[in-house]
């Protein structure tokens, strides 16, 4: 079976800087939630979080080493704004509503 | 039986290509999927958290923040220890890639054991769907503890399957049956654990880091 040319060629190296960087960013995000920030505390969770997850699925998951999954490297991201347009607008009919 | 062509060859090798990026594509798809349904328990979340802000910072200060955090290091280092074993295998590197394997599946242990101290901990204090102690708080914090105990409780079942899947990829390669040469099936294992461990990434900061 033919095999993801970059999966032989990738450096572990690669990975290890991958995972301090997300241990770094857990620390981060407790710390900032000791910090009370009440307006922005779920904007900065949320922009950590999806930092971790942007590392994960591009160094992880080699989505952006890998020249054949193009399309999904155009669907998850469509994905997940479905998502955050769900319920973005779920706020919005409720701030209307009143 | 004739003798098989260049054609044959290029013909076999293009089939096998499809094959390969068609059996990841399939996952990827897999993986969407969940997305959505963790979206709709997450959007049901923000729905609550927005009108019960202050019962759901309340019921977060009940949780275990020490066990929260020691469990995300957890899971990342599993996610780092499942990529090294995906990696190795095509580099040849079986040995690497079992020991990594069997690394990735003690930390996935690791983590269920202390969520399974965690949800024990917190059932002695009281706190578990539809406890007369529960029932005497806040509608939020009911709210709170019913998706803390849906979302961790469906998120701890897709890790158990992550381990079971990971046991039976370590069989395989152990067996012969994945090789440096057919290592599909590991790599689909990865990116499904990976998944998961990006679902726990925000589960961690939703419930335990309320401030």
């Amino acid at each position: 079976m033919e095999q993801n040319p970059f999966l032989t060629r990738v450096r572990y190296r690669i990975y290890i800087f991958v995972w301090i960087g997300l241990c770094g960013l857990t620390a981060a995000t407790v710390f900032a939630a000791s910090e009370h920030l009440p307006a922005w505390g779920i904007p900065i969770a949320i922009a950590i979080s999806g930092t971790q997850a942007f590392l994960v699925i591009n160094y992880f998951m080699h989505l952006r080493h890998d020249r054949r999954l193009r399309l999904i490297k155009l669907i998850f991201p469509v994905a997940l704004a479905i998502l955050v347009i769900v319920i973005g607008l779920t706020f919005v009919d409720e701030l209307f509503r009143h | 039986m004739r003798k098989e062509t260049e054609t044959d060859m290029v013909r076999h090798t293009e089939q096998r290509s499809v094959g390969y990026t068609g059996t990841r594509i399939g996952m990827w798809l897999f993986l969407i999927s969940e997305i959505l349904l963790f979206g709709g328990v997450f959007f049901l979340y923000a729905v609550y958290r927005y009108k019960l802000s202050a019962d759901f910072k309340t019921a977060s200060g009940e949780l275990n923040l020490a066990i929260g955090t020691g469990n995300t290091l957890i899971l990342i280092t599993s996610s780092f220890f499942i990529t090294i074993a995906v990696a190795a295998l095509p580099k040849g590197n079986r040995t690497l890639s079992i020991v990594a394997l069997i690394v990735t599946m003690l930390l996935g242990l690791v983590f269920l054991f202390n969520k399974y101290f965690e949800w024990t901990a917190e059932f002695h204090r009281g706190f578990y769907p539809d406890s007369a102690k529960l029932l005497t708080r806040s509608t939020g914090e009911v709210l709170f503890f019913g998706l803390y105990f849906t979302i961790t409780g469906l998120h701890g079942l897709h890790l158990f399957i992550g381990i079971c899947v990971v046991a039976v990829m370590l069989i395989l390669i152990t067996r012969g049956r994945l090789t440096e040469d057919h290592f599909v099936p590991l790599e689909n294992a990865g990116l499904y654990w990976h998944l998961v461990d990006i679902i726990w990434m925000f589960i961690f900061p939703l419930f335990y880091l309320i401030s």
